[in-house]
């Protein structure tokens, strides 16, 4: 032993705890090249070999630095060993496969660890892939290279020098063998220290020189001095310092400060909000408004806040932001509004408070008072008596409910936790124009992110002409407080904009979605009969009577057409006793999938199978999803069986739950079992099988209604895509047939069953789903808009609402109902997964469907958590089991409900992105003329739904350049846009015809065309300044039926076949 | 303080040598046994020491940890104090009667005799330092000294080991920050900085008294009492004096007599002088045991030296 390594830090509860380790010195180690001649390294790799590490590939693990490492005229044969830094700030350089023969350091981890667990990992992940050459060489532990810290040396300094130390001592040992060691690190001090000594370092771009094929890895320097152009902007002040960690600390524990995770409105990226607790144990929303108050602060980073005083507060609907083209727009038209609007306002509150903010200020003093904002400011002072002066910081527990203030909103002081990811993003075409063409120095360029809440990100690239027009990856490193956007570095480069792969890849990256395909370690969980896999009635315990042997039953499947992971099959057959028995089989995909195996743990991060128009990403490798568990017809299939004794009336008189052996005697589709009930001369056993399970599911809908479950709407599309290039030729919206509701019916039962079978054996871990019931001002502004037309909704209970739903219909418009069901899901909460001990029984509840307990059991090959459902239910039923933490261990079970929730969550959002791809392709080049419906009331537009594409799209109101006011003004009593002249109005449901069209303009063109928006254009009503005008909508007509003349229809067209998760699911 | 048991021929034996100054391990009766003092025992403790009076196998042993611990303010505690948390324990292997429930009662005596000494102004440390946030958090020391042997004078280890502890205890140096709250008010939140050589020593450990115990002996009395002259001590009286020679605590021990006013004086003056040979001594040991902890800090070896010599 040498030393007592000692630290101290300070325990979540605030005491300060003092650690001390013991840290070995040993002279047996390595330094990891493969054909050291040094005894040591000669006996560590025989020992390996003794130990059955072989060789992988052509390298050796234990020591995978290659004899002939990467050549440079400046060095010879080197070795990388990059410092501490340049891992965090270059990682995404260090990935590349092009760069290997790297020594990490044990230094360099230590410090990696405490600084970025992501970086970690990353790095980690390179050393297991033996390919790449990477080797872990542990200086802290050879006696030769550790080194202590000197009396007043920091313990930066010092892992510096440790590091300049491991370097030398590398070089000194690889002397005979020609190679070098070179330290990569572009900490000045360090790098003259180094070379002082007689090591040989450089700066990461020099090391970058040597890889002159890959020229880009320098664009991908990240942390690099961006020149700014706001930095010469005299109307720019810089964004606020920060608190200090401590500070906001103290500041949330006195609850000055709320804290919460910022969330960008999807239509203004200038808008924040966060859902903070409250010292009066409450959550509210926050909004942040405007980038000074947003101070930095991305999407989905965890923020402080500062309530900002009452007067500030905002009382205005929404503003939805045109573009963002021009960034100075949206804050120039703010001090425009507010020096027209508002000339009498007192200038008390300039002190503290940005553009931005005021704006939202003026916005709502004029809509709160009619215009009159000199009224407006008297009133506030007025109750505000005393202890609430104009331009005071409100504490969080001064706020209550039902304040006449609006809503509070908050400036950011600090962020407690960055969420920083790679984020997709394009040139801004705006830069791409004046960019320097045919120059290899590096320039200043803002990209914009796909995703539109996050900021313009500064970076520094060669390759502007190569990139305009094209999707990449970019990463934000930091964001100084002098610079108006982040600054960030290119990734990599993803494609061309509007090429089909590259968008789909786009919105995969973008969404979070794992897509890559299975790795060797997963496919070797596999059984190793692959597709030859056949029931062994020995191995599958058939014959020790642990499975059930339901081959002799007549079991069909129903399901979309096309499909092939069948996850569900059915049964039923009347009893002697007059009662039926009726049976869901479910494929068995824990008898596959073992808890903790590759597999299964690779199931448990992609959590679900992602369906997009043209592709889906599996969650289980594809001999398992569509084959070995896909319960296909005429094959014997694992399943796990759920079968009730349900009598005349659907009621359960008992249910048994087995592991099965399942012949399914047919899969059908839809249509096909649709048509076997309505053909009168079948009468085979199948078919009167399927007549009976319609008349039982009929039953179980009618019992379910009554209890208050909801039918609600959402629009979905399918796309009939043409069959070589896949290019979407037609939209349609969905049709549902009885027997969807049939399979619907039987699984919502299985589910419900298994739900209390689970929770009655694992009162503390079982892994459900429920739907909270929605508050009751998430209707306000529905039941506003619904008031004029007469029409109530009761939100006291689901049954009420259902029932009201129901009574909601007009004569007038037979799509009414349909509209109301679409906004009144939009109110709804998600309904989330989690663990039962997290919750109390009576918050199990699920509101939509109207059960007191559900879980998710019938599609094991696409959830993952059906299939730790079914884990937990063969625990419930088979005592001989053996199960281990995962089905027991509370906490994990609830990370892992928020993973599942996540992956749900992005998965569905990919989907919908995945169609409004498909739908901005089909449109594209193509103007159409629609009838749509009002869906959306915003400050300066109005979102419409067009039923027959099931798409929706906002309508601006005002013009971009702030010169022009809006034609249409918001009124706060009718929630409507209402023009000056009080004669025509655009309320919620409103009935109007609108022009679609995409942008076919070459895509680097402008901003919206590199987004691919699908644009709207108002035709009826007729409002001046804002519909098209008739020359142009007949100009825009004639030329489409020229256009209609000449397209020539080829008959190639497929229906594009995707098994969209149940409607009941969207819920 | 311990009962060993004397025949009445050994009593008179001890009574009668103390009182013709013999004592009857040969010391004379001011005289004090060698001390051994080593620092730095405990890796995981802010500061700890290790003393043992007499020789190697009969002596009195007593190993002090000092644990600083954060603790948040209650109303009703001073405002702006840090505190002392003293624990004293005998181990059952110390002596015969300890064994079981018997040392709780010394337990509590020994506890209440090092909280007089150490908690409150007389103790010379500062507790004022060891507040952090006034009305929100302090440093608690909590020590913890453990007896290994006793071997009498048990009374004298223990403040010399809680001495030694205390002034090689070292606190991690923590950093405030302020925010200002709607009415102007200033709130404060800590941090600890992570840095295991960035630490205060802690203020005024030098000013800690030491004591001199006295045992009532006959007509006599001695210092630094054996274990068999505690067997017949009638009175016992320690004394507590600081480096600057005040007397900062005086307690009576033994229930068997009292000490008359002309003694009392007599041994008051006696404690300030043997106080003041016994600091000089304290030094010298205490700068010992520091060169002895960095000397071996100091020599790398890879061999396995698990045990620490002390």
């Amino acid at each position: 032993m040498l030393r007592n390594k000692s630290f101290v830090k300070r325990t979540r509860k605030g005491n300060i705890v003092r650690t001390v380790k013991e840290h070995y010195l040993r002279d047996d180690i390595a330094c990891g090249y493969e054909s050291c001649k040094h005894p040591v390294c000669l006996s560590a790799r025989s020992e390996a070999e003794e130990q059955g590490k072989t060789l992988v590939g052509d390298v050796h693990p234990a020591a995978p630095l290659s004899a002939s490492p990467r050549n440079s005229t400046q060095w010879g044969p080197h070795y990388l060993v990059p410092d501490t830094n340049a891992f965090v700030n270059q990682i995404d350089i260090l990935e590349r496969p092009i760069i290997n023969n790297v020594v990490v350091l044990s230094t360099v981890l230590d410090e990696l660890r405490g600084l970025s667990m992501v970086v970690y990992n990353r790095v980690r992940a390179i050393v297991r892939d033996h390919e790449r050459r990477w080797f872990v060489f542990s200086n802290e532990h050879h006696r030769e290279t550790f080194v202590d810290r000197a009396a007043d040396e920091s313990p930066n300094d010092r892992n510096d020098r440790a590091i300049r130390i491991a370097v030398k001592w590398l070089g000194k040992h690889l002397e005979g063998s020609n190679i070098r060691p070179v330290m990569v690190t572009n900490d000045e001090d360090n790098l003259r220290k180094a070379i002082a000594d007689g090591v040989t370092a450089c700066r990461m771009e020099e090391c970058l020189g040597v890889y002159t094929e890959c020229p880009e890895l320098l664009d991908m320097m990240g942390s690099v001095n961006i020149t700014d152009r706001s930095g010469t902007d005299p109307n720019w002040e810089g964004y606020a310092e920060y608190l200090s960690p401590v500070q906001i600390q103290a500041g949330i524990k006195a609850s000055i400060l709320v804290q919460g995770t910022l969330q960008i409105a999807p239509y203004n990226y200038l808008e924040g909000s966060i859902f903070a607790a409250f010292p009066d144990g409450k959550e509210r929303r926050v909004l942040v408004i405007g980038r000074k108050d947003m101070n930095r602060a991305i999407q989905g980073d965890r923020i402080a806040v500062q309530i900002l005083p009452r007067s500030q507060w905002r009382k205005a609907p929404s503003a939805a932001l045109v573009d963002e083209d021009e960034d100075a727009v949206p804050d120039a038209k703010a001090e425009a509004e507010a020096t027209q609007a508002a000339p009498s306002v007192p200038d008390t509150d300039k002190t503290n408070e940005g553009r931005a903010r005021k704006r939202a200020r003026v916005a709502g003093e004029k809509l709160a008072n009619g215009g009159s904002a000199a009224t407006e400011t008297a009133e506030v002072k007025e109750d505000g008596e005393g202890h609430e002066e104009l331009g005071e910081f409100v504490k969080p527990a001064d706020i209550e409910d039902d304040s006449q203030d609006g809503e509070p909103t908050g400036r950011v002081v600090g962020v407690i936790r960055r969420n920083w990811r790679s984020y997709c993003a394009f040139l801004d075409p705006n830069f791409a124009h004046k960019g320097a063409k045919a120059s290899s120095a590096p320039v200043s360029v803002s990209v914009l992110a796909m995703d539109r809440r996050i900021p313009k990100i500064k970076i520094r690239t060669r390759q502007v002409d190569v990139l305009s027009g094209q999707r990449f990856v970019v990463a934000i490193d930091s964001w100084p407080k002098e610079s108006r956007y982040p600054h960030g570095h290119f990734v990599r480069a993803l494609g061309d904009a509007g090429d089909k792969a590259t968008e789909t890849e786009v919105l995969l990256l973008e969404h979070d979605v794992p897509f890559q395909p299975f790795t060797k370690n997963v496919r070797a969980d596999l059984p190793p009969e692959g597709d030859k896999w056949l029931l062994d009635v020995d191995r599958d315990q058939v014959t020790s009577g642990k499975r059930r042997d339901l081959r002799h039953i007549d079991i069909c499947s129903i399901d979309p057409p096309g499909c092939t992971d069948i996850d569900d099959a059915l049964h039923a057959f009347r009893l002697p006793n007059g009662n039926f028995q009726v049976g869901v089989h479910i494929a068995d995909v824990t008898n596959f999938v073992k808890p903790n195996t590759a597999m299964d743990k690779e199931a448990a991060h992609r959590s679900t199978t992602v369906y997009l128009v043209d592709r889906r990403i599996d969650m289980l490798p594809e001999l398992l999803g569509t084959n070995l568990c896909s319960l296909m017809s005429n094959v014997d299939r694992l399943a796990f069986s759920c079968i009730w004794e349900l009598d005349q009336d659907a009621t359960i008189v008992n249910v048994t739950f087995h592991k099965s052996v399942i012949h399914s005697k047919a899969s059908l589709t839809y249509e096909e079992a649709q048509n076997r009930i309505d053909d009168p001369s079948l009468n085979d056993s199948i078919t009167n099988n399927i007549r009976d399970l319609n008349m039982l599911a009929k039953k179980l809908r009618k019992r379910r209604i009554d209890a208050g479950a909801l039918t609600l709407s959402s629009p979905e599309v399918r796309f009939r895509l043409e069959n070589d290039s896949q290019d979407p030729v037609d939209v349609e919206m969905k049709a549902l047939k009885e027997t969807n509701a049939l399979v619907e019916e039987f699984m919502l039962l299985a589910n419900t069953s298994v739900a209390a079978k689970i929770y009655e054996y694992f009162p503390d871990s079982a892994m459900l789903r429920r739907h909270p019931e929605p508050p009751a001002q998430n209707f306000d502004n529905l039941q506003h808009a619904l008031k004029p037309l007469d029409i109530q909704l009761e939100t006291g209970s689901s049954l009420a609402l259902a029932q009201s739903l129901d009574r909601a219909v007009l004569a007038s418009d037979p799509y009414f109902n349909n509209l109301l069901r679409i906004l009144t899901t939009r109110c709804m909460m998600q309904a989330q997964y989690f663990c039962s001990g997290s919750c109390t029984p009576e918050e199990f509840r699920h509101y939509g469907l109207a059960t007191g307990i559900y879980t998710h059991f019938t599609s094991p090959i696409r959830r993952y958590a059906d299939v730790m459902v079914h884990r937990l239910l063969h625990a419930s039923i088979d005592r001989d089991a053996v199960y281990g933490s995962e089905l027991t261990d509370k906490i994990k079970m609830n990370e892992q409900c928020d993973v599942l929730n996540h992956r749900h969550r992005m998965a569905q959002q990919a989907s919908r992105s995945s169609v409004e791809l498909y739908t901005n392709l089909f449109f594209k080049g193509k103007t159409v003329e629609e009838t749509g419906y009002v869906t959306q009331i915003l400050q300066n537009g109005f979102g419409v739904l067009i039923p027959s594409y099931g798409i929706e799209g906002v309508v601006y109101t005002a013009a971009k350049d702030a010169a022009t006011p809006s034609v249409l003004e918001y009124d706060q009593d009718s929630h409507a846009l209402v023009s000056p002249d009080k004669k025509s109005e655009i309320r919620l449901f409103r009935r109007v015809r609108v022009i679609l069209q995409v942008d076919d303009k070459p895509v680097s063109a402008n901003v919206s065309s590199m987004r691919r928006k699908l644009s709207l254009r108002l035709i009826e009503p007729m409002i001046v300044g804002l519909s098209i005008e008739v020359e142009e909508l007949n100009a825009l007509r004639a030329a489409k039926k020229t256009k209609a003349a000449n397209a020539d229809d080829d008959g190639k067209i497929v229906e594009l076949v995707a098994k969209h998760p149940e409607q009941i699911q969207t819920i | 303080m311990t009962s060993l048991l004397l025949s009445p021929a050994e009593q008179d034996y001890i009574i009668r040598g103390v009182e013709s100054g013999f004592r009857a391990d040969g010391r004379g009766s001011l005289d004090r046994r060698e001390v051994s003092l080593r620092t730095g025992m405990i890796s995981q403790a802010n500061g700890s020491a290790r003393c043992r009076i007499g020789n190697l196998g009969v002596g009195t042993d007593v190993l002090v940890g000092v644990k600083a611990e954060v603790n948040t303010w209650a109303p009703g505690e001073p405002e702006d104090l840090g505190s002392i948390v003293c624990n004293v324990e005998c181990s059952p292997s110390a002596a015969q009667e300890f064994e079981g429930r018997g040392a709780e009662e010394i337990n509590v005596e020994l506890t209440q005799l090092l909280d007089r000494i150490l908690n409150g102004p007389q103790s010379g440390l500062d507790l004022k330092k060891l507040c952090i946030i006034p009305k929100q958090a302090y440093w608690v020391l909590h020590i913890d000294a453990l007896v290994l042997d006793v071997k009498g004078s048990i009374v004298d280890t223990l403040v010399w080991a809680t001495r030694a502890a205390l002034m090689s205890t070292s606190l991690p140096r923590v950093v405030v920050e302020t925010i200002a709250d709607e009415m102007g008010n200033m709130q404060a939140e800590f941090d600890v900085v992570d840095d295991p050589d960035d630490l205060t020593p802690l203020e005024g450990a030098k000013n800690l008294p030491i004591s001199v115990t006295f045992s009532q002996i006959g007509k006599r009395y001695v210092v630094d009492a054996s274990e068999q002259e505690e067997a017949v001590t009638q009175a016992r009286l320690t004394v507590a004096v600081s480096p600057a020679m005040e007397i900062c605590a005086i307690q009576k021990g033994g229930m068997f007599r009292g000490f008359p006013p002309s003694l009392l004086t007599e041994i008051l003056e006696t404690a300030q002088r043997i106080a003041r040979e016994e600091l000089t001594k304290f030094d010298i040991h205490y700068a010992q045991a520091k060169l002895h902890l960095s000397s071996q800090a100091e020599e790398p070896s890879t061999g396995s030296t698990f045990l620490v010599q002390f």
